[in-house]
């Protein structure tokens, strides 16, 4: 017999669930259906019509064929190399986040300790200058071709109908009319009932609707995380498009810029701003009985960094590991709902760390300071402030590089330095670094302007 | 910097106490600090130590220590993994390899794909799978490919090597690089503000100090004895509480990798040098009579034994802080886990790492960094804990006490779920921090009979025989670049050490 495994939403977060599962599926054992719900929007906290894409989804988007050109050409999208942080700090200095690596190690010394030497010395030393990603965002140069860490910013149902193509390629299926009820015997969704009288009796309910059902225990992060409200625009805007996106605070959230061709996407997140409400936190076991929440119907956190995917796709993979025998699996669930559970509450630490650590003035950023932290972020903050480490726990989303990064980029400054890379010599760090960025110089000087791209793009379409 | 110079005063000179002080000496010496290590002669060290894991490479390069030498000063030998004999049951004999078996197949790891082909019973043995057990087997060694496309480059090394003279050489390397070296018995130990202000010795000299490393041993003196840290006791999870040790003449082929053969109460380890054959006998006093251990030992032994047997006696468990004011435990004064998976050097070293990491350049010890140290090592103390716990609960053995008490024992939570993950689909998590990665808890359910009540679902739907073709394959590179070896004796030989 084959088994049914029902995809709730017409979301892109449907359809990449669609993909990766019928790539992974075997045919002759199961069919992938995705149904509409009548959800409409990403079924990702539907934040903007843009979906920022980091580099780490470059090995599925390889797997299903495609590439960072194919997706841009496809969605009238755009690349960012980075994220410009204005409005955060204390001195009101602007910080950039790039994708990529920063700098290099010296005889086994990481970058940022090599930077806090020279900065102990009294140098001035921006991350930004030795991060190859941030120095083309700088110069206005790029091309996709180059071995550089990028983001992208895709139009998100462009996105999900070229990832609905590919599911459909490999056996996936558009139900034959939308969703009418869900019957249910206890934790299990036994059959489904479409409008045009169709039943389909799932062995896996994946709800890809974007909203997380209201009956579940939920962990509400909105004691730390409590920007609510949310609005997006698309405002024409002139010139060549920048290769990175900018995120401004505000007095009780911020906004981000994504700039495309001939327009920018903005997103605003604040507390009880202008737009639609929304409520972060997380289900507390997105795997119950043979229904699995994916995406916002799973967790719901603010998009001030592009995490929505990455948690999308792990949690993927791991389901595919983790794959049931049969519609209860008490086991795998538990082992699908520790490691996804985990790794949304480290995504989240990282955005609460981020509030934490910014200096801006006002109300709601001295209550971010002063409100009760996870106690894994006050290890991380507490550690970083000491000497510039973290200590990095279980199913973590982002790397030790990144934590530094963003502190960095907040203007926290450790009080102390790596003690080896005390006992270097400052002229053999300063020939080191600057060798670095020379080579990298040299290396963005042979990209053309990003303005090129964009042109090229438009004269083809 | 030279008017902030510190003292370092590591209290102990075994294994633990000059891998300390070498590093320490690499990094700081005559720099950020000056280190003087004490040891005493009339003290003993215990050296059980004489098998690592590859991590030990990795802390030798960072010395800049040539291989080669090494090698030949410290009579060592390469080390693929470890055989572990009468485990499961007695006649059982499988080997934990540094390396993984096979490759993941479709985002699913091997060892399904392997399972359902022996299901159709079509499939090599797993240990076919693993090109580190199938040199180790026919005791072939040499070092890894750096081509990661090739079979050649799927498994890592370690070595075994006398610790002794290993200790020696890092003594020799510490006094060069500046190492003051105090012969001496310390016999009391002043406190102070900072936690230890100095220590005293047997002729009555005072040592004082900003930072204190214990490398004392079992006793903990300053940890314990001075700064009463408080002992985790796991004996009740890991019973075994006392070894007979004893050196033993050459026989037969030199095999590259140590044998640890379960005993009526304990287990017994062989781990073979250049030049002699270490032995050692791990008992529980509770099960077994000294006496009855120590014959049953000589009578086992491969060879001619080369000295009297000595006995040591431990108590499992960790400090419960390993690092208080200024005073951080490196070694057995840290804690104590049985050497049945060679762990003891790796967390020595692990502890010097991080002991680096978070080093008090400035003099001043911080509470986030002594928090972060006892964070990081309790939960790698913990997790070795788990994985050894696995070889004694794994097991149909039922043929003394000792082995009804082990099989039937309360497990610790965390290792109660990720065993009935593993026995229920094959699931085996990965985490962060915790030395053994999935490979190693493979090894050791299949090796001790612990199989997948159900396959991987989306396995069982391939047909065995693409399946076995997959394992076929694997076994069949591992079986030519295992052959392409050379023997591991011929390979010390052309190192230039004399096997």
């Amino acid at each position: 017999m084959i088994e049914t495994v029902a995809i709730l939403g017409d979301t892109l977060c449907g359809w990449i669930a669609a993909a990766a599962l019928a790539r992974r599926l075997p045919r002759a054992e199961y069919r992938v259906l995705v149904i509409d719900t009548g959800a409409r929007g990403d079924g990702l906290g539907d934040f903007a019509p843009l979906i920022a894409v980091p580099p780490a989804l470059a090995a599925f988007h390889a797997d299903l064929g495609l590439d960072d050109r194919q997706l841009v050409d496809g969605t009238g999208g755009g690349y960012a190399l980075g994220t410009v942080l204005a409005g955060w700090r204390a001195d009101g200095a602007t910080g950039f986040l790039s994708y990529g690596e920063t700098g290099a190690p010296l005889d086994g010394i990481a970058f940022r300790h090599l930077a806090a030497r020279l900065r102990s010395a009294g140098q001035t030393v921006r991350f930004a200058d030795h991060a190859i990603a941030a120095l083309a965002a700088q110069s206005g140069r790029f091309d996709p071709a180059a071995p550089i860490d990028r983001g992208l910013h895709l139009d998100s149902s462009l996105y999900a109908r070229m990832l609905r193509s590919i599911a459909c390629n490999n056996g996936a299926e558009n139900a034959s009319a939308p969703l009418r009820d869900i019957t249910t015997d206890g934790p299990i969704a036994t059959h489904l009932t479409l409008t045009d009288g169709t039943t389909v009796e799932p062995f896996l309910l994946l709800d890809c609707t974007g909203t997380a059902p209201t009956d579940a225990p939920f962990e509400d992060w909105s004691h730390w995380l409590p920007c609510n409200r949310t609005a997006t625009e698309t405002v024409p805007a002139d010139g060549a498009p920048p290769p990175f996106a900018q995120v401004d605070a505000q007095d009780a959230g911020w906004v981000m810029g994504w700039p495309l061709d001939g327009a920018d996407v903005r997103v605003a997140c604040s507390v009880d701003g202008a737009g639609r409400s929304f409520r972060q936190g997380a289900l507390a076991a997105p795997w119950t009985g043979n229904r699995i929440a994916l995406g916002a119907a799973s967790c719901l956190l603010e998009p001030l960094h592009p995490t929505a995917l990455p948690l999308l796709l792990n949690a993927l993979v791991r389901l595919i590991q983790y794959w049931p025998a049969d519609r209860t699996d008490p086991v795998a669930s538990a082992a699908f709902n520790r490691g996804t559970t985990g790794e949304q509450a480290r995504a989240r630490d990282f955005v609460i760390a981020q509030y934490a650590a910014a200096g801006r003035p006002g109300a709601f950023w001295n209550a971010r300071r002063t409100t009760e932290l996870p106690d894994t972020v006050v290890a991380k903050r507490d550690l970083f402030a000491a000497r510039g480490r973290l200590p990095m726990f279980d199913d973590e989303p982002f790397e030790e590089e990144d934590w530094a990064a963003m502190f960095d980029a907040m203007g926290v400054v450790p009080r102390r330095h790596d003690a080896l890379a005390d006992l270097l010599p400052i002229p053999a760090i300063e020939r080191h670094l600057a060798a670095h960025r020379a080579a990298m110089i040299d290396r963005v000087r042979s990209l053309p302007p990003y303005a090129q791209v964009v042109a090229r793009r438009r004269a083809v379409a | 910097m030279a008017d902030k110079r510190q003292r370092i005063v590591v209290v102990g000179g075994g294994t633990a106490g000059w891998m300390t002080a070498a590093t320490l000496a690499w990094a700081f010496a005559g720099r950020l600090a000056d280190i003087v290590l004490i040891e005493s002669e009339e003290i003993g060290t215990v050296g059980v130590g004489e098998a690592t894991v590859p991590h030990i490479r990795y802390f030798n390069q960072r010395l800049g220590i040539d291989e080669a030498d090494f090698v030949r000063r410290t009579k060592a030998t390469f080390k693929l993994g470890i055989e572990f004999r009468d485990w499961g049951r007695i006649g059982d004999s499988y080997i934990h390899p540094f390396g993984d078996f096979g490759h993941d197949i479709a985002g699913l790891p091997f060892h399904h794909h392997w399972l359902n082909a022996a299901r159709a019973g079509t499939a090599p043995s797993l240990e076919a799978c693993s090109l580190p057990i199938v040199a180790a087997r026919a005791n072939r060694f040499a070092p890894p490919s750096a081509d990661p496309r090739a079979v050649g480059s799927t498994f890592s090394y370690a070595y075994q090597f006398d610790a002794s003279l290993y200790a020696a050489y890092l003594r020799d390397y510490s006094e060069r690089r500046g190492v003051s070296r105090v012969e001496g018995r310390v016999t009391a130990v002043d406190r102070g503000d900072a936690g230890v202000a100095a220590v005293r010795l047997a002729d009555g000299r005072r040592i004082k100090g900003d930072l204190f490393v214990d490398c004392s041993g079992f006793r903990g003196l300053l940890i314990e004895g001075a700064l009463e840290a408080g002992y985790e006791d796991w004996s009740h999870w890991l019973p075994c509480d006392a070894a007979w040790a004893v050196p033993c003449s050459n026989t037969g082929p030199l095999t590259p990798y140590t044998r640890a053969t379960a005993r009526e109460a304990g287990w017994q380890w062989r781990i073979p040098l250049q030049h002699r054959t270490g032995n050692g006998h791990v008992f529980s006093t509770r099960f077994t009579d000294p006496d009855v251990a120590r014959a049953r030992l000589l009578d086992t032994l491969e060879g001619e034994a080369l000295a009297e047997p000595r006995m040591l006696r431990f108590r499992t468990g960790r400090r419960r802080s390993q690092w208080i004011g200024n005073t951080v435990a490196i070694g057995l004064s840290a804690g104590f886990l049985e050497p049945l998976e060679s762990t003891s050097i790796h967390l020595i070293q692990l502890a010097i790492g991080k002991l680096i990491e978070l080093f008090p350049a400035d003099g001043a010890v911080d509470p986030v960094d002594i928090a972060e140290y006892n964070r990081a090592m309790a939960l790698e103390y913990e997790r070795v804990r788990d994985f050894l716990i696995l070889h004694y609960t794994a097991t149909e053995r039922d043929d003394t006490p000792f082995w009804r008490h082990v099989r039937t024992m309360e497990l610790p939570p965390s290792l109660v779920e990720k065993m009935a993950e593993f026995q229920d689909r094959g699931i085996v998590a990965a985490y962060r921090e915790g030395m053994f990665l999935p490979a190693s808890w493979l090894a050791v359910y299949y090796g001790q009979r612990i199989v997948p009540q159900r396959p991987h679902p989306l396995v069982a739907a391939v047909p065995p025989e693409q399946s076995a073709a997959h394992v076929a394959a694997v076994a069949a590179a591992c079986r030519r670049a295992a052959d392409a070896m050379p023997g591991h004796a011929d390979h010390i030989a052309a190192i230039g050490a004399a096997a």
